[in-house]
């Protein structure tokens, strides 16, 4: 009895076990996961000619006090669509850039970003969930150890921003 | 007792092998990393990630020696009760007498003691009932774990902040969001034991940001035939407890959060077999048990952020009932314990960054105890007890927190509080936190505590066998409290920690027995002292494994008092295993020998497992927890109701989850 239950209870684990061992992807580091996402936005986005013309580099700012600027910076020189990323640490103006990625540090001056961005074709990307709840084109969250996305779809209207059928079937939720 | 239930030191080789298993395993996933803009973005979504912040900062900066425990630590575990969770924590040790959990903390388990001692907040509501003051950590404990943002285990005297029941420590639990939860989830649990659980909750944002969250969960256990020597007679069905050990429960939550409001109802229900013959009911009787059922409505607004001043007004109610089936001795009749308590209150406070360098707080807390109601009677036959009261509780506080130079903190806290039928009462605690070096951080915190008698040591009377009288004059208890604390960081990722205590307890109210009188009675005992020290090392690794270990010893009075292992181990390990969906986590645990009533219970070891594959299917999570991995025999010491002088706890345990998310 008490050697069947052991036996029952090593096969059980033997098989979550060998549940575990095939190749699934390893875990990334949160901010790395993010700002990969960043990119995977500005592959799916399609900007207005006279903002981005063929072969221009795209602007994508953060403050340096962002946890994901070191991550970002990563994706400096990489190719979207024919255009070469260039990271900016955003000072101002905040009207010449394609992406803004925001966190927290961000909320007080959002406002008064937000006044400054109306009409700009500026892809927001908020990793603070007031932001993201205020107007930001695109919201990042994480749950249960993966990252999620919602996007406002009346931001992007507003900043006459294309977004692909691709991405918002992605997203978590789209409003 | 055997020896077999001794600790071993097999027990620790097995450990120690489980765990460098799983380090092995932890391995791979140490590899380079990969290029994630190469990576399909559909595969993306799907990858786990694991957090760069290590530690909550602002523990190191508290005025006490705070344990933080997450969601990922909860699901790395598999914990299903706050009871479980505190076994890991640095210092804290869980009696279980199949009908409650009992905490308890640095050398104090009191029988008789409902976890008065613990407050326990959520969100910062108070769960504890009016009654019997008591801390639900068991299944009664109105949240499923999964619903749990993270838990704050804070030791030392909080009465500073919270007036009554923060005596020994608050256990700060907070919620999720339904932000945070987006989506719906269903989860199904099989176990043994005939343990099932089913549970479904939905969250969701709307347009303008408002978050809604609504859970609810239904899970029944059949529990384990229990063989009792001290009931082995023909009459008694030889001793053995058969299908009374059963538990089943329910809960409910629902919230919503917009702007600067948010609004949280809770539910939970249980109810649980009694197979001990506690209060000289009869053995075996299937119609033992009691139900626990509270609600509590909590409504915050809170100011926005960034000005200097920033208010909080909270209003809160709660409705708490009690019911207890015990069959009298000879099964004649069944006798009805019920109680009934209904609140309401508010709190009012601020905090203020006006003046430089200060953070200011102060704060208006008032609770109307409108009904508490203790019942008593027996069916078929008479009423025993009908006693009706209402009381309350005013609290007045103030808190500063300064910068005295570069390196040094003060934190100075002051509460007066009035409680129904008590002189007021001031508690005082300071705490000097001051930066040795950039790495070493050294605390020293100083506090008094109390704890108002409450209705059921007051008031109950139940008069014969298994009974209690009334002691209307009962005096509060207080503690004072002294600590010294080292905190070590030598890098991000590690963290040491080594605190020296001394606790000096007036007035204790403990539960009295008498020779040749048949009721037992609260009291408020004599001066008792506790010291000890404790250490802790925690360390994270990168890919998300993580270890948290601690030691404490601690001595009581002359001699050790009733409940009170003077020494603790711990042990806990998180990994991931293979390529990265799994993760497997470990915990060990030392409770040392302990007084009970009668004799004394041997320490013992147990160890419990768990295995999480986040991605079984796509959206699909399973998990596998084995809790007591090694089947030790240990038991727990009874209380002045008990007949057992231990109460033997359970052999290994298996439970299977699987959720889905939607």
């Amino acid at each position: 009895m008490r050697s069947e239950r052991a036996r029952r209870l090593g096969a059980l684990a033997a098989l979550l076990g060998a549940l575990c061992a095939p190749g699934a992807a390893q875990p990334v580091q949160e901010n790395d996961m993010k700002a990969a996402y960043v990119f995977n936005f500005a592959v799916f986005t399609e900007w207005p000619q006279e903002v981005l013309a063929g072969g221009a580099p795209i602007s994508l700012c953060a403050s340096a006090a962002n946890p994901l600027f070191h991550a970002l910076s990563q994706l400096n020189d990489k190719v979207v669509n024919g255009h070469r990323i260039a990271v900016r640490n955003t000072v101002t103006p905040v009207r010449g850039c394609h992406v803004l990625v925001l966190d927290k540090n961000d909320r007080e001056r959002w406002a008064q970003l937000k006044r400054e961005l109306a009409g700009a074709h500026v892809l927001t990307v908020s990793d603070d969930l007031s932001i993201s709840a205020d107007g930001a084109v695109i919201g990042l969250s994480v749950d249960e150890r993966r990252i999620a996305f919602v996007v406002d779809m009346a931001a992007a209207r507003s900043a006459r921003l294309n977004l692909s059928s691709k991405l918002l079937r992605l997203a978590r939720s789209v409003q | 007792m055997t020896a077999s239930s001794r600790i071993g030191p097999s027990d620790l080789l097995r450990a120690h092998v489980l765990a460098l298993a799983l380090g092995t395993l932890a391995a791979p996933a140490m590899a380079a990393p990969q290029d994630l803009t190469a990576v399909p973005f559909e595969q993306l979504l799907t990858m786990e990630v694991y957090s760069a912040s290590k530690f909550v900062q602002q523990a190191n900066q508290a005025p006490a020696m705070v344990t933080v425990i997450s969601a990922a630590d909860i699901r790395d575990h598999g914990w299903r009760t706050l009871a479980e969770v505190a076994r890991s924590v640095r210092g804290l040790y869980v009696s279980n007498d199949r009908n409650y959990s009992y905490l308890g903390e640095r050398g104090f388990l009191r029988p008789g003691d409902f976890n008065t001692r613990f407050l326990l907040l959520v969100d910062g509501n108070r769960v504890n009932d009016s009654i019997y003051d008591q801390a639900p950590l068991g299944g009664e404990f109105p949240l499923d774990l999964d619903l749990i943002e993270r838990i704050e285990f804070v030791p030392g005297p909080g009465s500073s902040i919270y007036g009554s029941n923060a005596f020994f420590g608050v256990i700060n639990v907070i919620t999720r969001q339904g932000g945070d939860l987006a989506g719906r989830r269903v989860l199904l649990e099989a176990g043994s034991g005939g343990a099932r659980k089913a549970s479904v909750r939905a969250g969701w944002r709307s347009a303008g940001g408002t978050e809604f969250l609504l859970a609810a969960s239904s899970r029944r256990s059949a529990g384990e035939d229990l063989y009792y020597p001290e009931y082995d007679t023909p009459d008694q069905h030889h001793g053995v407890a058969s299908g009374i050990d059963y538990e089943r429960g329910q809960r409910l939550l629902a919230s919503i959060a917009g702007g600067p409001l948010s609004v949280t109802l809770m539910h939970a229900s249980r109810t649980k077999g009694v197979p001990t013959g506690s209060y000289a009911q009869r053995f075996n009787d299937p119609r033992s048990r009691t139900v626990d059922r509270e609600t509590l409505v909590n409504a915050l607004w809170r100011s926005s952020a960034g000005a200097k001043e920033q208010l909080s007004a909270r209003m809160f109610s709660g409705l708490y009932d009690f019911l207890g089936d015990y069959p009298d001795g000879d099964g004649l009749f069944v006798n009805h314990d019920a109680s009934h308590a209904r609140w309401w209150g508010a709190e009012l406070s601020v905090i203020s960054t006006r003046l430089a360098g200060h953070t200011l707080l102060a704060g208006l807390d008032y609770q109307r105890d409108a009904r508490l109601a203790q019942r008593n009677f027996d069916d078929p036959g008479a009423y025993n007890l009908y006693d009706r009261r209402q009381a309350r509780r005013v609290g007045l506080y103030v808190q500063d927190e300064l910068a005295v130079g570069a390196a040094t903190r003060l934190n100075l806290g002051l509460r007066y509080d009035r409680n129904s039928g008590l002189p007021g009462i001031v508690s005082p605690r300071a705490a000097l936190i001051h930066a040795l070096t950039a790495d070493t951080t050294f605390k020293a915190i100083y506090g008094t505590a109390f704890r108002a008698p409450n209705a059921f040591e007051r008031f109950y009377h139940f008069a014969g066998e298994g009974g209690q009288l009334p002691n209307p004059g009962l005096a509060r208890e207080t503690i004072d409290s002294a600590e010294l604390a080292l905190v070590h960081r030598p890098g991000e990722n590690t963290r040491l920690t080594a605190t020296a205590f001394r606790n000096v307890v007036d007035g204790l109210i403990t539960q009295r027995a008498y020779a040749g009188i048949p009721e037992t009675r609260f009291e408020n005992a004599a001066r008792v002292r506790a010291r000890g020290i404790e250490f802790e090392y925690e360390r994270r690794w990168q890919r998300g494994a993580a270890m948290r270990a601690s030691y404490s010893y601690s001595r009581t009075g002359d001699g050790q008092l009733v409940n009170a292992p003077a020494h603790l181990a711990k042990l806990n390990l998180a990994a991931p295993l293979g390529a990265g969906s799994c993760r497997g986590a470990l915990e060990v645990q030392y409770v040392g020998e302990r007084q009970g009533l009668a004799g004394t219970t041997p320490g013992y070891v147990l160890a419990n497992a768990n295995i999480v594959h986040a991605r079984l299917f796509p959206n699909t999570e399973a998990s596998l927890g084995i809790y007591n991995l090694f089947g030790r025999r240990y038991a727990d010491p009874g209380a002045a109701e008990h007949r057992q002088a231990a109460i033997a706890q359970d052999g290994r345990r298996l439970l299977a989850r699987i959720s889905h998310a939607f």
